[in-house]
This record gives C-alpha cells, structure tokens and sequence, in this order.
C-alpha cells in the first residue's frame, strides 16, 4: 500500500471506516522504508518495536495508528539520539522531549529517527556525519536541511508526518525543496525541553506535513507550557485544526520587495506572483512592503546562532556521555579536546570556532553586541509591517533543490541557503511554507506565510488558502 | 575587524577546547574569515540607542516552586558514560599527589 501524500485527517478516516487495520498502515510505512531508504537513507534508526508498542494505547487517541518519525535530535527514551554526529553516534536517551511524549500520549506510532546536518548545523543534510538524504522528487539533488531526513520521509511515503526543528529555516527549507508542508510556531510555543540544542534564543520545533490542517492537529498536540523551558509561552496547547478558514476576502498581505528580487530563481518568483494574483482575485488585497534587506540577517544570524551554538556544544565533553577518544591525554582538559577534535564535523567546528571568535573579549561587543542590536531592528521592522499587513508572502527557498556537492568548499552554503527565513527566525515569528507546484525540471517550489508573534492561525489560514489554490 | 591570523584560531581552539592538527589551522583560518565576511554590513545600520534582543518571547526569572522533582536514576544518568564505577563517572586523574 503506497500512502504518499496521505494526511492524518484521511488516515483517521480511512482507519475509522476499516478500510485498512492501524497494523496494516505502519507496516506499509516500514515496507516503504525497507523498498527505498537504502538509497534515500532518510532515517538513522527505525523504531518498528516503538512503532507497533503504540497500538496498546487507546484507538480513541488522535494519532493512534498514525505513524510519524521524528528528526535524531529530539530525545525518546531507549533509542539513540544522534543529531546524526559522530559525537553522539551511540547516545541512548535516558528520557523523552517534551513535545515527542505528547505526540506518544496522543497515541503517535514513532517510526524512527530521521537523518539531519549533524547538529543541525546545515541546510542540505550533506553536512550529516553519516550521510546524504537524497531527494525522493530527485536522486541527484539534496533533500535540504537541517530536517532533510524528516520532509523526505514524509515526502516518500514512509511516514504520515514527522517531526523537525528549525533554528533558521530547516523545517521550511526542507519543506519546499521536498513538497511537503513545514510549519514552525511562534518561538516558545512548542518546548525545546529534550531538542539537542544549536541556537536556544532560536531553536523551535516544528511539523512536515502532506497537508496544513494535519499542522494544525499537531500543533494541537505538541504545543504549550512547558514547566522544563522557561522560554516556553505561558499559554495551554493552541488548538486550531477545526477553527481554519482559507477566505481571504479582505486579507492584507505584504509582498516583501527584497524577497522578490534577481536573487530568486526565475520560475520561482513567477510562480509566487502568480500565487499572489490569484489570492488578489479571491478578495486579498496584495501590498508592496519594504523590509531590511535579508542580507543583514544573514550577518545577524550567523553571529547569533554560531555564538550560541559554541555556548550549546561546550556540554559534548565526550566524559559525561558522547565520543571518547583513545589517545591518551596528559590532562583531562586535553582528554576534552581530543574528545571533541576528533568527533566534531567540519561545520561543528567552524561554527563553534566562529561563535566563541565572536564572543570573545575585545571581540563581543563588534560581533555579538551589534548583531542582537540589529535584532531588535529586525524585530521592529517586522512589528511596522504588520501595522500595514495581516501577512507576508513570498518564496520560501531562493531555488528549487540544488545538486549533490552544492555544500562542497562553501562555509556559509547554510546561512546563504536560508536567506528568506533568518529574519522571520531571529525575530521567532509564525510561518509555513506550502508546497506550489513544480518548476521546469519537476521539483517542488515553495510559498512561504510569516504573520506576527502568537498568530498562528493567521499562518494556518493562509496558508490553507494557498493550499487550496492547488487542490 | 582584523584579519583572523592561525595563531587566532589556535588560541580559539583552545578556548572551547578542540584539538586542531597543525594542517588544519590554515583551513578553519580561511573558513572563518569567509564566514564573517558578510557580518560587514551590520555597520551600514544606525544602531544609536537602540537596545539588544537576547530573546523574542520577553520572558524573564522563570522561578520554579521549591518542590522536590524526581529527576534521572544514578544508572540512568551514567548510562552513557565511557566507564562507571560505584555509580561514578571514571575520569582521568586530575587531582596531583602533591596538591
């Protein structure tokens, strides 16, 4: 049984009517992966005796029989958490994310754990420190990253819907280059607690779906207080699968000038003006806005997240847990090093490298200091904009998915890559990216809606609208 | 910004403690230059005045009630680690006979 495309909705649905037993649909899940993931290499581990564990729980839950996988770098107890690294190659969670224990309380079948840039530190999934998630549309190109493994499995039919995270467009990313929905909150709306973390004042859970509505169900699901992260929003679980309404009659959305500029590839950019035409005939009134230019966050971006990437990784000492080396050290602090120098990537180290450079005295106030004061602009720049607009659309992705090799030789292919959604990330703004069709050489093109802090349904809404464009 | 020299990356290596071979030090040399290239243009925006954002959610002292959690076993807690001894963590001797 092919289930690709297939949504939760439909699956609840089908399962409701007996067309097929909960059984039956994980098993063609794990028969997808045993058909092609030896070629897509899209998971690091598959949980089959997780997955099938869940059909003691109660078939009235939500996503009972439903499987999903969820990206290596969200902790479940008894499997190994990885964050595809050499580091924690053989890590086993001793506890589970938050967000990952309310998906398995809902009745969520875990397929596996999905390939990743090795600490998220990517936008290709070519920077894992095992190997490439090809993309299932086309074996010659990358699946996009950091969640690279999570949007194909989706995409390929191994799974319903998985579970990623995006520090600055690795849900999103992935998403368009993948065709799949990718949908990320507002920062602290889902909880970090059990996230191996990359960029905490960034980091945020989200969703790769076949359809919006099944990212609303699972924000329903994941979201809301979190006693074990302080950062996440003191407000219970946003439940909003039943309140969306795709009418955009009256709708004012802002189309960013320097996100529809030469930069974008060219049937990208015709298909999000064209994506913007037919909202206009549907009653949305279409705005021209002007936003910093993307290049700021993409200074701004790679000094925050980097910074806070060295401070994250300081705790990988290779004692406590992780890769120890075997050569023998004269001290333990030299014991740490080689720990770490032989277990750290080349983006792990050049991150971090970078982020302590940047943090450094004499250093701090030139990188550090000035970046998160031009957050504050970006942050500000967004709040005038949505004086003027309810939404802003526009092409998730410069390009459509690049060829295998595109990351060879470029240390900033990640921050480059994800233009479009740094500012909309430092500034922990809700977003989706929909999937819109395909460009000339058959790959997917995605649209992406940012709305402002805590309008997730604005996001939902809009991106239903888009979605329906195509349906 | 000055341009990034290899005693830099040593001293940088050193500071968050990662070994570098010696015929590496040229590569993360040139990687970091290339990446902090682009931070260039941060100095094109008027920042007079205007304050740093740590974080966009605003919240701050989140304090917990005083009431004792369970946490994670011993077992658990060293579940991972490389070699255990009586629920310790072994490590390399680091405390000198002459201290």
């Amino acid at each position: 049984m092919n289930i690709k495309g297939l949504t939760i909705t439909q699956a609840k649905e089908d399962l409701k009517a007996k067309k097929y037993s909960a059984k039956d649909l994980i098993s063609a899940c794990l028969d997808a992966i045993k058909a092609e993931d030896s070629q897509l290499h899209a998971f690091v581990s598959v949980t089959e005796d997780i997955a099938f564990e869940s059909l003691k729980s109660a078939k009235s839950l939500p996503l009972y029989g439903i499987p999903g996988s969820i990206k290596d770098n969200f902790n479940l107890i008894g499997t190994k958490t990885t964050a595809s690294s050499k580091n924690l190659e053989n890590y086993v969670s001793p506890y589970t994310a938050t967000v990952i224990q309310r998906l398995i309380d809902g009745g969520a079948p875990i397929i596996g754990k999905t390939n990743m840039d090795a600490f998220a530190h990517g936008s290709s999934t070519e920077t894992s420190d095992f190997f490439t998630t090809l993309n299932p549309w086309d074996y010659s190109r990358v699946s996009g990253g950091s969640s690279g493994g999570s949007a194909a499995s989706v995409a390929a039919g191994m799974c319903v819907w998985s579970i990623g995270s995006e520090t600055a467009g690795s849900v999103r990313g992935p998403a368009s280059w993948c065709g799949v929905v990718g949908f990320v909150p507002t920062y602290g709306r889902n909880s970090r607690y059990g996230v191996v973390a990359m960029g905490s004042s960034l980091d945020r859970p989200g969703t790769l779906t076949n359809s919006v509505k099944d990212a609303a169900i699972l924000l329903g699901i994941m979201s809301g207080k979190d006693p074990h992260d302080a950062t996440s929003i003191d407000k219970p679980a946003l439940q909003l699968a039943e309140l969306l309404n795709s009418d955009v009659n009256g709708l004012k959305i802002g189309r960013p000038r320097s996100y529809f500029d030469d930069r974008i590839q060219d049937d990208v950019l015709e298909r999000a003006e064209d994506i913007l035409k037919q909202l206009e005939k549907r009653g949305a009134k279409i705005i021209d806005i002007d936003l910093l230019d993307p290049k700021y966050s993409i200074a701004v971006y790679t000094i925050i997240m980097r910074s806070e990437v060295s401070s994250n990784l300081s705790r990988l000492d290779g004692i406590r847990y992780g890769y120890r080396s075997s050569r023998e050290a004269n001290s333990i602090l030299e014991q740490i090093a080689f720990n770490r120098g032989e277990s750290f990537g080349n983006e792990a180290k050049q991150r971090s490298m970078t982020g302590a450079y940047t943090l450094s005295a004499g250093y701090y106030d030139a990188y550090y200091k000035k970046a998160m004061r031009v957050r504050t602009l970006l942050v500000e720049d967004f709040k005038r904009a949505f004086e003027k607009v309810d939404a802003i659309v526009s092409p998730t992705m410069a390009t459509t998915a690049p060829k295998l090799g595109v990351t060879n030789g470029n240390p900033l292919f990640g921050e480059l890559a994800d233009m479009l959604a740094e500012p909309s990330a430092l500034a922990g703004l809700p977003c989706i990216s929909v999937p819109v069709g395909t460009d000339k050489e058959d790959l997917p093109i995605g649209i992406q809606v940012i709305t402002k802090q805590f309008d997730e349904l604005g996001t939902l809404n809009l991106g239903l609208a888009i979605e329906s464009l195509f349906k | 910004m000055s341009k990034l020299t290899r005693e830099d990356i040593k001293k940088i290596a050193n500071l968050i403690k990662i070994w570098l071979a010696d015929n590496e030090l040229e590569s993360f040399r040139s990687q970091l230059s290339t990446a902090l290239e682009p931070t260039k243009v941060l100095d094109e925006l008027p920042l007079d005045g205007v304050k740093p954002t740590a974080q966009t959610i605003g919240t701050k002292n989140i304090i917990d009630e005083d009431i004792p959690q369970k946490g994670l076993s011993q077992e658990d807690a060293t579940m991972n680690a490389d070699k255990v001894m009586n629920g310790y963590i072994v490590v390399k001797r680091f405390v000198k006979n002459e201290h």
